[in-house]
């Protein structure tokens, strides 16, 4: 299982202060550190590959451009490298991605790496269930359950109150149990 | 005993802890079976991560990208550097050069602005997909123009797209088509729909390249959330007079090809209230499929019923009460004796720093995501009056920056509108004076505003004097009807009434209308009710009367939709009429809605339209509703209205209002620093607040040719004329000297530096 370890918030921190001043060290560790989980929560919401390194790819170079500027990052590194993901995923893939129920499998792109077979088509059927959320329901479940990202993270980073969030993390993760159990059905 | 979803919250904490699920459901035993499977179905979202191995060869192949970027980025920038001052400073002269010559010619030089679609620079971060929307033949830029002279149908659905069509600068990745747009002839001949009947349609089209043309690439998609479908015709070809046509856009379809989504639309006609109704009235219920096609069928009825049926894709709806009074309907229900109600009121724009601190502190306590903001920093009041420094009711006042419309608004009875230069991205940080085009009954004046000389500035159009024959007023209430209004709807309905009666009993020439628009929420009986504008009060309280509180549940309502509709689906009259929302409301808007209207671009068209808002907070409003219904009141120059009560809380009459950010009655020193009210009876101080509207346009007799326009900061002597091409000049050349100075000094610096370096490097070759 690979899992995403997100930078605690001081080394978050040191990062910032570091990249507001610009060196290359600076842009390199923040790659380093935060490629994983970006490219995770992209490829999640897009499925294809080339898509979501194209997108986190975006990111870095908003980031890069952004130095020096006033939209650069001055708070929350995380927050905003989350929130211009978000929009580089919207801006790549329109507003709602989302899939239709019917012949999933077709839907289904095949594995482009050897250990994605190896996984098994249970995992895949979930991202793909994930796919044929809204929007919401997606983003919230990839930033809370994905990226474990704290309710006040994912409220920012999804431009919503707090009480927002918890209500739809309920609604979404109930509509997903739902549609993984319509699947198991269907497929027998 | 905790609800599932409180448990199912609390665990989700709990286990992104690190706690086990097995631990967080021995907590809640009561919900251990459903529980378990949801948070197992969350665990599930992490577990599909991609392996760590595909991560790292994505994360392989970006990082040369990356670094590239980050390299040639520093490239670019050196160069930027070097070219940057010299072609400052010919800009500088080019500009200098250019104001000079347009100094010279004068009034002679003509306006020529570019087509601005308009925007609001709400600094909520919701993703949309942006559109540019496109005239009906489909290859340019839609002119405003063009959109006044749409239907509804078409408005309606740019109103939709109008939060994507700001979209902060964002290179758009789609279109959006308008179909055939529907002609209805009124009042004339209405036909009952006819099959085949081409209906309008709204295209989204992506203009993704990576998008277009890939068939199941990522298709757009849109929600079935629209379902009224309501068609009514009078058998005897006798039109209703005259008709309200509310088209709506039900479905929408994903194109097959993954290149967008079809929405169509069908047409809703609704009579006016008051309007004589044949007694043998058919309906014709339309159905819509998924495809887009239509049949209907017409149904008798029994006499003097007038009814309509909806059905979309074979799931039948409610029927939807039409508004309208039958010929032979009952007299209204006779206005009862008011039941006193107390209210405070404050006036944000009056009391403007108290205002940004209360705003700054929102923000800072909830963070701008929870609302729409506009930010309302740097505000500018423009107040027209005419040669008798009377004030100018429905003057058009647009604000160019540059070339660019930034703001189009028209003054209220006092006058007055606003100009917030940091509400759009295209005007905040805007350097040079905002240029200034007023118009009244065709006669225009224009001048510069420099937002560091306001805020305060009249505008006097010399030999002007401005007329009506008499006063009208169009005043609309617009209702929260869901249940949580249940405790107080009742007596608002009787002070509403009793305020309907007052209106009506004002002295002097007043032609009041009155109208009435009811909200509820998605998923309730219904979604909004209008009952257009009518002259007759009596009409208006029948169709008060019928309204009553049900439905809601979750706290936000479809205050978006409700506002949406009482701006654009009645039939305010021209720019000559006091136009006034009262609006009755205890919780705030659903943001979080797909395909909704935006209050936030709806308050400025009210602004644009002459629209003045005047909340009325219920009980149990919460902070963010606060804000909302604050920023609405500001942004149009209402007032923020509140029923107060005593120690006993909501539905008893008394002064306090602890829940909200208002300070306290007639403490001039308030421990919230938000500034004191003073509280009257609710009827009085709506009447107050239409009264004081009123007062300034009452007995004005119609002259007048204009002769002159005068220009001045509000309470200052008029500014002497300036050539801004001499400050211009001025600063060009000392610019240009500055500059010449520096690269003197560089060179000499550079000089220096290579005679080190040839020095040292003579030293190395020695060693």
């Amino acid at each position: 299982m690979f899992l995403i370890v997100l930078p605690d918030p001081v080394t978050e921190d040191i990062l910032l202060l570091r990249l507001q001043r610009g060196s290359e060290e600076a842009v390199i560790a923040v790659y380093e550190e935060y490629f994983p989980a970006l490219y995770q929560y992209a490829r999640l919401k897009v499925g294809d590959s080339a898509q979501a390194k194209d997108i986190v790819s975006e990111v870095f170079v908003r980031l890069i451009e952004s130095l020096g500027t006033r939209s650069a990052p001055r708070v929350s590194l995380r927050g905003w490298l989350f929130k211009v993901t978000r929009h580089e995923i919207y801006r790549s893939a329109g507003r709602m991605v989302h899939l239709p129920l019917d012949d999933v499998e077709e839907w289904m792109a095949a594995p482009e790496h050897e250990s994605e077979m190896s996984e098994g088509f249970d995992l895949e059927r979930v991202r793909h269930a994930l796919r044929m959320l809204t929007a919401d329901h997606q983003e919230v479940l990839i930033l809370r359950f994905g990226q474990h990202l704290s309710l006040k993270e994912t409220a920012d980073i999804m431009g919503k109150g707090v009480s927002a969030v918890k209500s739809l993390q309920f609604r979404a993760v109930d509509t997903l149990r739902s549609i993984l159990v319509e699947m198991e059905a269907s497929n027998g | 005993m905790a609800s599932l979803m409180d448990a199912f919250n609390e665990c989700v904490d709990r286990v992104i802890a690190g706690e086990s699920i097995e631990r967080c459901l021995q907590d809640y035993p009561e919900h251990e079976e459903r529980l378990r499977q949801l948070l197992e179905t969350g665990e599930l979202v992490h577990r599909a991560h991609y392996p760590g191995v595909v991560v790292e060869d994505a994360q392989d192949e970006v990082r040369a990208r990356v670094i590239q970027t980050y390299r040639s980025r520093g490239d670019r920038n050196m160069r930027r550097r070097s070219w940057f001052f010299p072609l400052a400073a010919v800009a500088v002269l080019v500009l200098a050069v250019g104001v000079v010559g347009l100094a010279l010619l004068g009034p002679a030089v003509g306006n020529t602005f570019s087509n601005v679609v308009g925007s609001l620079n709400s600094s909520y971060s919701e993703p949309i997909v942006t559109v540019v929307i496109t005239s009906l033949d489909h290859s340019e830029p839609l002119n405003p123009a063009v959109a006044d002279a749409l239907t509804g149908t078409a408005r309606s659905d740019i109103a939709l797209a109008m939060p994507t069509a700001v979209a902060m600068g964002v290179t758009p990745l789609a279109e959006v088509t308008l179909g055939p747009i529907m002609t209805m002839t009124r009042p004339g001949t209405v036909t009952p729909p006819v099959m085949g009947t081409p209906l309008p349609s709204v295209t989204v089209a992506s203009l993704d390249p990576e998008i277009v043309g890939k068939p199941s690439a990522t298709p757009l998609a849109a929600s079935l959330d629209r379902t009224a479908t309501a068609i009514v015709e009078d058998a005897t070809a006798r039109p209703f007079d005259p008709l309200a046509v509310t088209p709506l856009f039900p479905s929408a379809i994903p194109d097959t090809g993954g290149v967008g989504i079809v929405a169509t639309s069908v047409l809703e006609m609704t009579p006016e209230p008051g309007t004589e109704v044949a007694h043998s009235i058919p309906t014709v219920t339309a159905t819509m499929s998924p495809t887009g096609t239509m049949t209907s069928s017409p149904t008798p009825l029994p006499t003097g019923t007038l009814e309509t049926t909806a059905t979309l894709a074979g799931t039948p709806m409610p029927p939807t009460p039409t508004p309208f009074q039958q010929q032979n309907a009952a007299p209204p229900t006779p206005t009862p004796a008011i039941i006193p109600l107390n209210a405070g009121e404050i006036d944000d724009n009056a009391r403007w720093d108290t205002y940004l601190l209360y705003r700054s502190n929102f923000l800072e306590q909830y963070g701008a995501g929870v609302v729409h903001d506009v930010d309302v920093t740097g505000r500018q009041i423009i107040r027209v009056t005419d040669q008798q420094g009377l004030p100018v009711l429905g003057a058009q006042v647009q604000v160019f920056a540059g070339q660019t419309l930034v703001s189009d608004t028209r003054t209220y009875a006092t006058g007055q509108t606003l100009f917030f230069p940091n509400a759009r991205a295209e005007s905040r940080g805007f350097q040079s004076p905002f240029r200034v085009s007023v118009t009244k009954n065709n006669i225009n004046a224009e001048f510069e505003l420099d937002a560091q000389h306001g805020p305060l500035w009249e505008v006097q159009f010399d030999g002007m004097t401005f007329t009506l024959d008499r006063v009208r007023l169009d005043v609309l209430f617009l209702l929260d009807t869901t249940s949580s209004m249940g405790d107080e709807i009742a007596q608002l309905q009787n002070n509403i009434l009793g305020i309907s009666s007052q209106i009506a009993a004002l002295p002097g020439n007043i032609d009041v209308h009155y109208g009435l628009v009811t909200y509820r929420d998605r998923g309730d009986e219904y979604l909004t009710r209008v009952y257009d504008f009518t002259s007759e009060v009596t009409a208006f309280q029948f169709s008060l009367n019928s309204e009553g509180a049900d439905g809601g549940g979750d706290e936000p309502e479809s205050l978006n939709e409700g506002l949406h509709e009482a701006i654009h689906s009645v039939s305010w009259r021209g720019e000559d009429t006091v136009k006034l929302v009262f609006l009755v409301a205890d919780a705030p808007p659903h943001l979080d809605y797909p395909q909704d209207y935006d209050y936030a671009v709806e308050m400025a068209t009210a602004a644009q339209q002459g629209i003045k808002i005047h909340p009325i907070a219920s009980s149990g409003l919460n902070q963010v509703g606060e804000y909302i219904l604050r920023q609405i009141a500001q942004y149009t120059m209402g007032h923020f209205v509140f029923l107060t009560y005593d120690q006993g809380g909501s539905g008893t009459t008394g002064e306090v209002r602890p829940d909200l950010n208002v300070g306290e009655p007639d403490d001039p020193v308030s421990q919230q620093d938000q500034g004191d009210y003073t509280v009257e009876r609710l009827d009085e101080l709506v009447l107050r607040l239409i009264t004081d509207e009123i007062s300034s346009l009452s007995a004005r007799t119609t002259t007048g040719v204009p002769v002159d326009v005068r220009v001045s900061k509000a309470g200052v002597e008029p500014p002497q004329p300036f050539n801004p091409a001499i400050l211009l000049v001025l600063v060009g050349a000392s610019f240009l000297l500055g500059y010449s100075f520096t690269l003197r000094k560089s060179d000499k610096r550079k000089r220096k530096n290579e005679a080190f370096v040839i020095i040292d490097d003579a030293a190395d070759e020695h060693m």
